[in-house]
């Protein structure tokens, strides 16, 4: 397998609008869940060597991370990391109540793998069309600790077969307001050939 | 009591050898292992975070700093440069949890790191002093050179001293 060092700005660029589009649709399904407008940044999109991705997300404090994993035509993994807080919140417009004191309970954290779940169903479903492509998703699991161990993990995991991934990250926020939430993708270089073609396909080259 | 030592950040993939004073610190470990060697008498050591067991195993072999084998070797070669004796080499090790379960991963590398670890120590004769390993959450590491102490955080576990 061909595996990918750099990017033509096209690819790049094209790339950048397929995250968009995916993501797009993963906070509009967000949105529709809370019932409040959710926003996203412009998604930050990098090909950079897997040991290199904890650099761009340093977070030493505790966060819930919802991870999902991604098969298929593009292989990786998906992360939802919210701050005790954001998380609490989410829950709150979910459920109606959240206790902030507390850790989580059984109930919050099926909620938030819930909201991880179909955010990450969204994405793929939207790339999978988009790119006529096969993506498929393992269910949600949830982790409540320091955000750079959670990185750490998914970096172990992908490391045995992977040098270089795509990197996407982006914020979102709340009816305009910032919140401490992010959206991780990464996704094995070796899927970006598939992904690639794809896009060359659509432009009809 | 020294003045406040120079922290050094060690991050994945990365190793250091340095001398007395210096805190050896590695932020965030979950399925990776930190690895200090120290010899206490010429006052020199090394801290190491590794990703991977196995260099023999990899495809990719050009970064040995990311296996726990030849990132072990790497260390000692590195302290023994700098006049320290083999003989008086010992280790504390930390990390190689399993913080979360997903998919087709289900392969424990956590485990898998701290094995190997442990099997390189031993091979090289290098008496492993203390760890703290395994379990289900994050760690952070700070490794002072002139104590041999290692202390171990987390999000919501109490500091360990080994």
């Amino acid at each position: 397998m061909s595996d990918i060092k750099t990017l033509t700005d096209f690819q790049s660029d094209a790339l950048k609008e397929v995250g968009n589009i995916g993501i797009g649709h993963a906070t509009t399904s967000l949105s529709r869940m809370v019932n409040k407008q959710v926003g996203i940044s412009l998604p930050e999109l990098k090909l950079i060597p897997l040991i290199k991705v904890p650099l761009l997300v340093r977070n030493e404090e505790p966060v819930i991370g919802i991870i999902l994993e991604l098969k298929g035509d593009a292989k990786g993994f998906l992360l939802l990391l919210l701050s005790k807080q954001t998380a609490k919140f989410l829950v709150r417009l979910v459920i109606g109540e959240a206790d902030v004191t507390k850790g989580f309970d059984e109930m919050e954290t099926s909620v938030l793998k819930e909201l991880g779940n179909i955010m990450g169903g969204t994405y793929i479903s939207a790339l999978s069309n988009f790119l006529s492509i096969s993506i498929g998703l393992s269910p949600p699991s949830d982790v409540y600790d320091i955000s750079d161990a959670i990185i750490n993990q998914v970096v172990c995991l992908m490391s045995p077969d992977v040098e270089d991934v795509l990197f996407l990250k982006t914020q979102f926020d709340i009816n305009s307001e910032k919140i401490d939430g992010k959206i991780l993708i990464f996704t094995d270089s070796n899927s970006l050939t598939k992904m690639l073609e794809a896009i060359n396909k659509l432009v009809g080259n | 009591m020294d003045p406040k030592p120079e922290k050094i950040i060690i991050g994945i993939a990365e190793l250091v050898v340095v001398h007395n004073p210096a805190v050896l610190v590695t932020i965030g470990l979950g399925s990776c292992v930190a690895i200090s060697i120290r010899d206490p008498v010429a006052r020199f050591g090394g801290l190491s975070h590794i990703l991977l067991p196995s260099i023999s195993e990899a495809n990719n072999k050009s970064n040995p700093m990311k296996f726990a084998d030849s990132a072990i070797e790497m260390v000692v070669d590195l302290l023994l440069e700098k006049g320290c004796a083999k003989s008086r080499l010992e280790a504390k090790i930390a990390g190689g949890a399993s913080m979360f379960n997903i998919g087709s991963s289900s392969i424990n590398i956590g485990e898998r790191n701290i094995e190997a670890v442990k099997k390189k120590l031993n091979e090289l004769n290098i008496p492993l002093l203390a760890s703290d390993t395994g379990s289900n959450y994050g760690r952070t590491v700070e490794f002072n050179i002139a104590s041999g102490i290692m202390y171990v955080k987390s999000a919501f576990h109490d500091t360990k001293e080994i």
